[in-house]
């Protein structure tokens, strides 16, 4: 678990080109939209991409989105429970 | 000054030309299904597509045999052919004649197909020429060759209006005597897959309007006006179908893709419209409206048309479930349809609507119904913010 | 049709050479055996908080600060209009989106390089920046995409319709959209010159204030291949201007390297009997669809210091006076525009 939350801020970084932030920076249970690291909506397609490319799991749109991307952690936690690859 | 309607040619998923598509808006027939010509991994997903592969489109556009064929230029062939046909645009004589073309996608077709070649190798050097959106208005400008001015509007999804706009300040402005304007686009893998990353595509026929609508429908095609001043016309001896009465373009320059909560762009833009029309919201007998049938098009849409109509709104209704969402060309192709809805008398229903939108509370038209039209107004939101609306007006 | 005189109150530009910055007229930096430069880009964070522009593409950065900065220098706060033109729009996205389909396939497409590659982003972007919520349009046509814009603009301001506006031409060039070019016989090659991008803009406005350059007193563009149009056009814009060709001192050019471009100025101008000296800005800037923005910089600076900068000048002719500028720019030799641009 510790290992994915460490490689998910890592791509995050690199996906969303947060340039100035580092895996430090981003506290598992901050919010990732609105507060905390103030991602939008354009954000939330590009972690749709990168859930799907990288584990194996399709979410249908934003909405579904704005659940799985509450916080790092949330994150995770759904990752290690739907991945398929 | 006015600025008159003398002539109008369309092609989309609903027809090849005005007659068919007029046919199709009066039978509420959707042009969207299956894709069956572009080549896709998203075959869920349908689309308004014209069912012409490119032979048949040449020959439609009447181009020769070993011409390079790309797709969006010869759908604007076809539609400004129809168009100066029917403004009897014979003998042009000492005319000051001007093209003003709307698209984005342009030669995107043959890149996509040939990218790999034309970076490596001169294998597929008889398809090469840059392809940029300049070269789909030259393509048309040339095959028709009667133009002094030839310019290309990429404003994403308001293209086409934007050129009609042009067109009208260009006439104004005594630059030229004729403005050919409007917008052309085909369906491309590109913006296909463009649209399905932004996740706005649905995989179903769209419900603009409705509480349910989950996304649109991409469609392609062309539509485009002759205008012309009203000397002009008489001096041609050419009764004009109906005016350009009124044109706003306005910047949201709020997001890129997602239209401010409040709706100022498309707000801006109809009031702008209104104001050069010199006519009271009231006047206006239907709105074409932009209706995509995105959750935030239609949302914010109804929200600037609550502002600026209040309790007395316009019968309106969208197209975009007869054609798809031309994107650039729909400008042009709305535009088209508005003026049928003069020349003819009627208003096309908004299909596939059942529940209103639980916020606004808006009902568009959703039977087709025979009615005199003096003022239409029609609206074309790009992303990025680009919006416009255009008003036509009867002759009376 | 009114008087309303027109001017250039501001210019700013990021370029191949020094950017936001006037040390090229003294000081230029000369590009030799390169078929493609491109722009010097400041560090764009000294100017914005890297979470502002970290999903900007390099030709959205140059749009945001290149508006701001001649908003800035122009003594105006807002403008009435933003009117951009660019040839290819955002190619590197539009490059990137395509070489994910062509060379990964469908799935996992990256949505920001779509959203950033339609034409209007860049003008959309600017919008934002300047704060502008009115007319906002993008002109995308091949060699005259600037004067295009111009033109939209020059006759909105003209008529009264709007007092100011944000006249701009953006292009980037990719290596591989580059080779496109190349192959196709309009860019490298057999050419001397060099390719290159454009990133420059100016604020013009019916008020003539200190900083003001110039005043642009005609913009004329016609599509035809025969020389007694093209010498109709320039009529017409020499009669805008109350001039005659006597009266031009010098000629901005797009003269650039490649020969067929080049041999149709020669002949053009002698045509038009155009025979006072010649400026260009391609030795300087690179040539890209929108690069005459850095032509009618050029020249405007030249107006506002009423000497010919000499990095400019492409023969030994001299003028006496420099009082009126004409801007000749064709593309293929299909386009024509003429701008011409007064001392005031």
């Amino acid at each position: 678990m510790e290992n994915l939350i460490e490689e998910l801020k890592k791509e995050i970084i690199e996906t969303l080109n947060l340039e100035d932030i580092n895996p430090s920076d981003i506290k598992e249970d901050e919010p990732l939209f609105g507060e905390g690291l103030g991602l939008d909506s354009i954000d939330a397609l590009e972690l749709i991409v990168l859930m799907e490319k990288n584990y194996g799991i399709k979410l249908k749109d934003a909405s579904e989105g704005k659940a799985v991307f509450g916080s790092i952690k949330i994150m995770a936690d759904y990752i290690e429970k739907n991945r398929t690859k | 000054m006015n600025i008159t309607i003398t002539g109008i040619g369309t092609i989309s998923a609903i027809g090849n030309n005005c007659e068919e598509t007029l046919l199709s808006l009066k039978n509420c027939k959707t042009g969207i299904s299956k894709l069956e010509i572009l080549k896709t991994i998203h075959n869920e997903l349908p689309a308004g597509e014209v069912k012409l592969n490119y032979d048949q489109l040449a020959q439609l556009a009447q181009i020769s045999d070993n011409e390079t064929k790309v797709r969006t230029p010869l759908l604007g062939l076809i539609a400004t052919r129809e168009a100066l046909k029917s403004a009897k645009l014979e003998n042009t004589n000492d005319l000051r004649i001007a093209f003003i073309s709307g698209t984005t996608v342009g030669g995107m077709d043959r890149m996509e197909q040939f990218y790999d070649d034309f970076t490596h190798n001169d294998t597929k050097n008889s398809f090469l020429y840059p392809h940029d959106i300049g070269d789909s208005s030259e393509f048309i400008a040339d095959h028709i060759g009667i133009f002094s001015y030839v310019t290309s509007i990429s404003t994403a999804c308001s293209s086409g209006a934007n050129a009609i706009i042009l067109g009208a300040e260009l006439i104004k402005n005594d630059r030229f005597d004729i403005v050919v304007a409007g917008g052309c686009e085909s369906l491309s893998v590109y913006h296909f897959n463009g649209f399905n990353s932004l996740k706005i595509l649905d995989n179903e026929i769209c419900r603009p309007f409705d509480e349910s609508r989950a996304g649109l429908n991409l469609g392609e095609g062309a539509g485009y006006v002759v205008l012309e001043s009203d000397k002009i016309a008489k001096k041609r001896g050419i009764k004009p179908i109906c005016k350009l009465s009124g044109y706003g373009n306005s910047c949201d320059a709020y997001h890129q893709t997602a239209t401010s909560e409040n709706g100022e762009g498309p707000y801006l833009a109809m009031k702008e419209a209104l104001k050069i029309s010199q006519l009271k919201p009231q006047e206006i007998s239907y709105i074409n409206c932009h209706g995509t049938g995105t959750p935030n098009n239609d949302l914010t849409e109804s929200i600037a048309i609550k502002r600026l109509f209040g309790e007395n709104i316009p019968p309106f209704s969208s197209t975009k479930a007869y054609t798809g969402h031309t994107t650039s060309a729909s400008g042009g192709v709305e535009a088209v349809i508005s003026i049928l809805c003069i020349q003819k008398g009627f208003i096309p229903p908004n299909l596939n609507f059942k529940t209103p939108i639980e916020t606004t509370g808006l009902k568009p038209i959703t039977e087709f119904k025979n009615a005199e039209i003096k003022h239409v107004m029609t609206n074309s939101f790009g992303f990025g913010g680009n919006d416009s609306s255009l008003i036509f007006s009867n002759l009376n | 049709m009114d008087n309303n005189s027109i001017y250039i109150n501001s210019f700013s530009q990021i370029s191949v050479q020094e950017p936001l910055s006037e040390n090229w007229t003294t000081n230029p930096i000369i590009y030799q055996n390169e078929k493609l430069v491109k722009i010097k880009d400041p560090d764009y964070k000294e100017y914005y908080p890297a979470n502002i522009i970290r999903r900007n593409g390099k030709v959205l950065r140059r749009a945001m600060l290149v508006s701001q900065t001649a908003l800035k220098n122009s003594e105006l706060t807002q403008v009435d209009g933003v009117f951009t033109g660019s040839g290819l729009g955002c190619v590197e996205n539009t490059e990137a989106f395509l070489q994910q389909i062509v060379y990964e396939g469908e799935e996992f497409l990256k949505p920001t390089y779509f959203m950033q590659s339609t034409h209007n982003t860049i003008s959309s972007v600017i919008g934002i920046a300047l704060n502008c919520k009115g007319y906002n349009s993008t002109y995308c046509h091949k060699g005259i995409s600037f004067e295009s814009a111009l033109l939209d603009a020059y006759l909105q301001i003209k008529s009264g319709k709007i007092n100011s506006g944000f006249v701009c031409g953006f292009d980037e060039m990719s290596n591989t959209y580059f080779s496109i070019l190349e192959r196709a016989g309009y860019l490298g090659g057999k050419s001397i010159g060099f390719a290159g991008e454009s990133s420059a803009g100016c604020i013009i406005s019916n008020k003539l204030t200190n900083n003001s350059l110039c005043k642009i007193s005609s913009v004329r563009i016609g599509y035809t291949q025969k020389p007694e149009e093209i010498e109709k056009l320039l009529n017409q814009a020499l009669y805008d201007s109350n001039l005659t060709i006597n009266n031009i001192d010098l000629v901005m050019t797009g003269i650039n390297g490649n020969p067929e471009n080049d041999e149709a100025y020669t002949k053009n101008l002698e045509y038009l009997n155009i025979r006072c000296a010649k400026l260009g800005f391609a030795q300087l800037f690179g040539e890209s669809y929108s690069g005459s923005v850095y032509g009618v910089y050029g020249s405007a600076l030249c107006l506002k210091k009423s000497q010919v900068i000499t990095p400019l000048k492409i023969d030994n002719k001299t003028s006496e006076k420099i009082e009126n500028i004409l801007i000749y720019r064709h593309f293929r030799n299909k386009d024509h525009a003429f701008i011409i641009l007064q001392k005031c």
